[in-house]
């Protein structure tokens, strides 16, 4: 079948590709939307989880320093009110007590020190000797301690240059230094307490934090003005390989804050330290919202995968439910024929309308058969009265020349001759006759060919010879009346009349699987090939000089039209050997009911 | 049901059985890529000696960024190439990167030419000379040249106007290409003001009081002739030592006032960016190596705790 096409050329889609494709995309869209709506609500929410975490985390680790720093202070505090102030410098020192307050918190002091105004060394624990000729007055430590006596002031993280260490060992510190009075000789001088605090405790505290993150979030501290006094990457950054935006930090207030740094969007979360001012940075990458959720984008990308599969899948289902009985009823369309029609299992599994356009169709397919059969049937009338018309063309002429016999032999007092050609002749008629019918049995056709041949032997005196060589049981076939008379007619105008007796027409029948045969042979004059080969055209000029040709066209003509194209005359002749021709029509079994259905049901009833 | 509908329906739920499969996979594995650590050996002479501390901290924190599995080796000092040419070899195989240093930059470049066509290599010190950029192979270094110069003008400057200054060079390990540039420089430095080292020796052999004739500087051009010269040193009153080091005994000598003024290259930086050239040369093989130069810096007992010279001195927090 030709596949159709729109007017612009393109190809239309089927009703179930429609579907699928408009369903399908809609829930895709739908999907997608819907998919990257929550995502980016999740993210949101998230990102917003994680800044709150953060904050938490941050306010936790400030507390924890404040705890530290004031455990410092607090120390300080005692070292200064509960011993400096207890004793007179003159012939006392605070060595024993000084080394009690060391060894209480040596794991988070490195060193306790008193100096004089001077700079001079009072008392210091652990017991070490000062680096020779060193001036402490110029350290920034001791300085600030008289810039604000009342106060305690935690220093930066700096190397401690105090001590001599013959063991090469340096250590990194914060110094806490207050400015102290000590008493000598009943008289309160000026003087710096030193608590050298070790900065690897801060270090590990904000390193265990900072380990324990593996989305690339991190904290780092710095003082007021944004100099870092821890960072997780501060080798690299003293190195020069990596830097950090800790100066921007002097200007950020306590809370989260957005800013843009290296081309990366990060969230900072600050919270200040009391008392020193420090500020705790904790830094979220915009990489780490991306890392935490993650999983979240391929959990929706897989849930988007498999809904768009299903999704498929059922409106593959949908699809098929909406046009299966279209393309039922579009098949069942296409296949109707008169003798295929439309059932009504074509469309009733589908839907009102479906129903509806398949009843439609239905009737229009009916009303169409019966039209057709109308028209059918009045071709076969039409064909009939042609028959008929056939039929009435042998009449007159037969009767014209017998009636001629008969008056011609009365007239010469052969009056039994004329009784028995009358005899013959009202035989003939009454076949002919044949209540009407137009198919008899075999038998009765035969009879009436001998009828015939009777009286043309009445006629031709000692011309021919007749021989009927057929098989009896072949009489209650079926077959076409007045066949064999307008054979029989040729063989005795065309082949045999003026032999002398030496003529000889044989009428044979016989069976061969589905087909009967009746041949009509003579030993006459004989045609050329192609005289014979244009005796069954409609135009037989080319056969005028062996008569008309009408009677075997007639014959060939009759014999198709009731049993189809394939049966009919066949015709065989040689010049001066002779002519056979053989009448072929389908073996069908005489009854009255097969005569009827015959008469009655056509051309396809009898095929 | 049509066998075209069929496979089209075991194609969809084949489709959804996949892909819930590599969601099972992927987020039992909490979707972590898998980690492809690159193996990067060190080999360096001494290795246990403080003189490395720095440049082994910057390794190891370039190790840690870059997710590098770093294999340290310990080694004691090299006495013969040969022993050191075993010693890279046996390290380079498995291995990613090698990261060396070079204790003798003669007839090492067929070594460096078999090891680099299969191992990323990074030469320490001496890696100018022997880069080799189409090759899997380049250096990092100080300028030794500007290191001897600048070592120079520091004695020229806190003796200007002084004449008739006896100087001693401990020049170290002159097979290396490293102790020639500095050798050079410092000698040529000197010349152009006058001065031409009382001795040149490569190394202590004994007490340098005894061995050699008394001066009014020794330098010496490494951190191991430094350490041995303040040993001997440490109590003279008389000798001012000047040398190159890095190491926490020289430090505290430079602390003590033992050393008058030392040069210290930044063995951290230097030690980071070589692992990180390793690690940048494995994720992008078709990208030439690039040879590297860091800093360094004059160091006196004037500015030894400034802030910029106690990170780079005391990288390590104790």
């Amino acid at each position: 079948m030709n596949r159709l096409k729109r007017t612009d050329g393109g190809q239309p889609l089927s009703i179930n590709a429609t579907i699928l494709l408009s369903f399908t995309l809609i829930a895709a869209a739908a999907i997608l939307i819907t998919g990257f709506a929550l995502f980016s609500q999740f993210a949101a929410r998230s990102r917003q989880m994680m800044t709150e975490s953060a904050e938490r985390l941050t306010e936790r680790t400030v507390v924890s320093l404040e705890d530290y720093l004031t455990d410092m202070r607090q120390l300080s505090d005692a070292m200064y009110y509960d011993v400096i102030k207890e004793h007179d410098f003159r012939d006392e020192t605070v060595d024993t007590e000084m080394n009690m307050f060391y060894e209480s918190g040596k794991s988070r002091i490195v060193s306790l020190a008193l100096f004089s105004l001077t700079g001079d060394l009072v008392s210091a624990a652990p017991g070490a000797m000062i680096k020779q000729g060193l001036d402490v007055t110029k350290e920034s430590w001791y300085s600030r301690a008289f810039a604000e006596v009342e106060n305690l002031h935690f220093s930066l993280p700096h190397v401690q240059n105090l001590f001599d260490d013959p063991n090469y060992r340096y250590y990194w510190v914060i110094s806490l230094s207050r400015a102290v009075r000590i008493t000598v000789n009943g008289v309160p001088r000026n003087g710096v307490l030193l608590v050298d605090m070790n900065y690897s405790t801060i270090v590990q505290m904000l390193d265990d934090i900072n380990a324990g993150n593996s989305t690339g979030q991190y904290m780092y501290l710095t003082d007021s003005d944004g100099t870092i006094i821890y960072h997780p990457k501060q080798m690299q950054i003293n190195a020069g390989i990596l830097d950090e935006n800790n100066q921007a930090v002097r200007d950020y207030d306590d809370g989260v804050t957005e800013e843009v740094f290296n081309g990366e969007s990060r969230v900072v979360i600050i919270d200040t330290v009391s008392y020193t001012g420090w500020k705790l940075v904790s830094v979220i990458p915009s990489s780490s919202f991306s890392l935490n959720v993650s999983q979240m984008r391929w959990f929706v990308i897989m849930v988007v995968i498999v809904m768009f599969l299903a999704i498929i899948m059922v409106n593959r289902g949908v699809a098929s439910s909406i046009s299966g009985p279209v393309r039922t009823l579009d098949e069942a369309v296409r296949k109707a024929s008169d003798t295929n029609p439309i059932t009504n299992e074509s469309f009733e599994k589908g839907s009102l309308e479906i129903m509806h356009l398949g009843q439609t169709l239905q009737n229009y397919q009916r009303r169409n058969n019966e039209l057709m059969k109308d028209i059918v049937r009045e071709q076969e009338e039409k064909r009939k009265t042609e028959l008929d018309a056939l039929q009435s063309q042998i009449n007159p002429h037969f009767l014209y020349n017998t009636l001629d016999s008969i008056v011609w032999m009365i007239e010469s007092g052969h009056s039994q001759e004329a009784v028995h050609m009358i005899t013959q002749l009202a035989n003939i008629f009454r076949i002919s006759l044949s209540k009407g019918n137009t198919i008899i049995p075999i038998e009765d056709e035969l009879k009436h060919a001998r009828n015939y041949m009777n009286i043309q032997q009445v006629r031709f005196p000692n011309a021919f010879q007749v021989k009927f060589d057929t098989d009896p049981e072949l009489d209650r076939y079926c077959t076409v009346k007045l066949v064999l008379q307008p054979l029989l007619e040729n063989a005795i105008y065309y082949g045999v009349k003026n032999m002398d007796e030496d003529g000889m027409i044989i009428v044979r029948d016989w069976k061969d699987e589905n087909d009967i045969y009746i041949s009509v042979e003579d030993n006459g004059f004989g045609m050329p090939k192609e005289e014979v080969e244009h005796l069954l055209l409609e135009d037989r000029s080319k056969a005028r000089h062996h008569g008309s040709g009408v009677g075997l066209y007639n014959v060939h003509k009759r014999i198709q039209l009731w049993f189809g194209e394939r049966y009919g005359l066949r015709i065989e002749s040689e010049p001066d050997v002779g002519t056979i021709v053989i009448i072929c029509f389908p073996a069908i079994p005489y009854s009255e009911e097969t005569r009827r259905l015959l008469e009655e049901g056509g051309k396809e009833t009898r095929s | 049901m049509k066998r075209k509908n069929l496979m089209s329906y075991g194609l969809i739920l084949a489709g959804i059985a996949l892909t819930v499969w590599i969601w099972s996979r992927v987020s039992g594995s909490g979707l972590e890529p898998p980690v492809n650590r690159y193996q990067v050996a060190v080999v360096v002479s001494d290795s246990t000696n403080s003189r490395w501390a720095r440049f082994q901290a910057g390794i190891e924190k370039a190790a840690d960024d870059y997710n590098i599995s770093l294999n340290y080796l310990v080694t004691s000092r090299f006495e013969s190439l040969k022993e050191e040419m075993n010693l890279i070899t046996r390290a380079s195989a498995g291995a990613d990167g090698l990261i060396v240093q070079m204790e003798d930059s003669s007839g090492i470049d067929d070594l460096i030419s078999e090891i680099s066509r299969t191992t990323v290599l990074e030469l320490i010190g001496t890696g100018e000379t022997f880069a080799q950029e189409e090759q899997s192979c380049a250096g990092i270094f100080a300028d030794d040249h500007a290191i001897g110069v600048s070592l120079a003008e520091v004695i020229l400057n806190n003796h200007e106007g002084e004449s008739g200054l006896r100087i001693g060079i401990l020049s170290g390990n002159q097979n290396m290409d490293m102790m020639q540039k500095r050798l050079e420089a410092f000698e040529n430095t000197l010349k152009e003001h006058g001065i031409t080292p009382v001795w040149v020796i490569p190394d202590i052999s004994g007490s340098l009081s005894e061995s050699s004739p008394k001066v009014d500087i020794v330098v010496a051009l490494d951190n191991m002739n430094l350490e041995q010269a303040c040993l001997d040193l440490r109590n003279s009153q008389d000798t001012e030592l000047y040398g190159i080091g890095c190491s926490d005994m020289t430090i505290y000598y430079l602390d003590r006032g033992t050393i008058s003024a030392m040069i210290v290259p930044d063995d951290f930086q230097m030690g980071y960016l070589a692992v990180m050239e390793v690690f940048n040369r494995l994720q992008a093989p078709n990208i030439p190596m690039v040879s590297r130069e860091v800093s360094f810096e004059v160091i006196d007992r004037g500015n030894l705790y400034s802030a910029k010279h106690e990170t780079m001195l005391f990288p390590i927090i104790r």
